[in-house]
């Protein structure tokens, strides 16, 4: 049965590559589908996004190219509703956007106002940011502009990346003194979790009960919410280093976990197993971001500094036999 | 290269020339006595947003070591090397150490240090910051 179940989610992983997105004219740093699986952001080195629609045949068409940032796009993030979009410039500002019309109506911080990520809360109406600047930390914003909230202080670490668990409860921080900083919304009780090497980036699975972080000690970390744990969870196997690297929960039951790396490979994990069950190759470079369909668990999408985006569903091969 | 992942230092820091990266600190600073082709150098506890090239030995004035280059993360370029292994006890202490040429180094304030005579000679602990 367990010999079963295995191949059977063997031919569920996406292996071969279905699709190359080659929108960008620069190195694509991010990529997420959106919550409801209908659409993908990326976003890149050259000062765009692009919002891709997901089509009934799971082929990806383009649908806008979000222009207006000054510095490469290094972040973006869904709201909860997908209706919007907010994207963060490397070192500049915020921008929501309207999903649907591919229009920006505002735009948060100044020069100055150095982002590094940001990331909504479940009405869709709020978000939170934080900063490399000690002096801003994170603040919560409505979408016209008003501070609702912020946790300031000169002894407020830079802030490296940000997020909220989709049920809302918590808001968690990683701070670039190797520190994850649970925060508890209802209460306020904060709980802290010490790593051993610097962290570069943040997710947090579906059901709000998990989250990973890459380190550049080539390893990634699983944690729970709650944080019962003593210790994390770890995977390994795959290269980072000198970059900013992003993984991500996904596939079926959401029992696995992708991530790039930067010798140009995808790497995908089963949550039981420290080592990695699938390496993909494809990419020519660097992949700096993946991102797993919520509602399609064979489809993964991966972001290089070959300037396309990969979309990867299973070998065509393995299904006909 | 994709988004770096860059450490941003506080208080008086050393950064590359070029690029402005930000390298050490002050307060890393173990000794302040080390010597290189182009003039002084300084022997740092801890550097950040390096890049490490091949280890390979190399005989010294003060006997064979073990190092490696270091480059700036940012731009690429070589601002010193790693000690990895010192063989001689008395050089013991260098062992997971850094040094950082000053000439590729811009320094608290942005100061800079540029070759000279006086170099050889010993130069002026005031004129470093």
């Amino acid at each position: 049965m367990r010999n079963e179940d295995h191949h059977c989610s063997r031919d569920q992983i996406p292996t071969s590559t279905t699709q190359i997105l080659t929108g960008h004219k620069n190195e694509v740093w991010f990529v997420q589908f959106s919550n409801n699986g209908e659409y993908l952001v990326s976003s890149s080195n050259d000062c765009t996004a692009i919002i891709w629609k997901v089509l009934e045949d799971g082929k990806l068409t383009l649908k806008h190219t979000l222009c207006g940032h000054q510095h490469a796009v290094s972040f973006v993030a869904w709201s909860p509703d997908d209706t919007k979009l907010l994207t963060c410039g490397n070192t500049e500002v915020l921008k929501p956007w309207d999903v649907e019309t591919g229009t920006c109506k505002h735009t948060f911080g100044n020069q100055g106002f150095v982002v590094s990520s940001c990331a909504w809360f479940p009405n869709s109406k709020q978000f939170g940011c934080g900063s490399s600047d000690p002096e801003k930390g994170v603040c919560m914003w409505d979408c016209d502009g008003n501070v609702i909230k912020s946790w300031i202080g000169m002894r407020m670490p830079k802030v490296v990346d940000l997020a909220v668990t989709p049920d809302g409860e918590y808001l968690i921080s990683i701070f670039m003194d190797k520190e994850i900083r649970i925060l508890h919304m209802g209460t306020s009780a904060e709980q802290v979790i010490s790593e051993e090497h610097p962290i570069t980036s943040l997710s947090v699975s579906g059901d709000s009960k998990f989250f990973i972080v890459n380190l550049n000690s080539q390893e990634i970390h699983m944690w729970d919410v709650a944080g019962k744990w003593d210790k994390p969870l770890r995977f390994m196997g795959h290269k980072q280093h000198k970059y900013v690297i992003r993984s991500c929960f996904g596939g079926l039951n959401n029992t696995f976990i992708a991530s790039g790396c930067e010798n140009s490979q995808v790497y995908i994990w089963n949550c039981r197993n420290s080592r990695p069950i699938e390496v993909l190759s494809g990419h020519s470079i660097t992949v700096n971001c993946v991102s797993w369909n919520p509602k399609i668990p064979q489809m993964l999408a991966s972001a290089s500094d070959d300037y396309t985006i990969r979309v990867w569903g299973p070998s065509l091969q393995k299904k006909e036999g | 290269m994709g988004r770096l992942f860059v450490v941003n230092l506080e208080g008086k820091i050393y950064s590359c020339k070029h690029c402005h990266t930000h390298l050490a600190l002050y307060d890393d600073i173990y000794s302040r006595t080390f010597h290189c082709r182009h003039g002084k150098a300084y022997l740092f506890n801890k550097v950040v947003n390096v890049s490490i090239g091949e280890m390979e030995d190399r005989p010294m004035m003060t006997g064979l070591h073990t190092v490696a280059d270091i480059f700036c993360v940012g731009c690429g370029s070589i601002v010193g090397w790693k000690y990895e292994t010192a063989y001689e006890k008395n050089q013991k202490y260098k062992e997971g150490k850094s040094v950082l040429e000053r000439y590729k180094v811009s320094g608290p304030d942005g100061s800079n240090y540029w070759i000279s005579n006086e170099a050889h000679v010993g130069g002026s602990d005031a004129d470093d910051a």
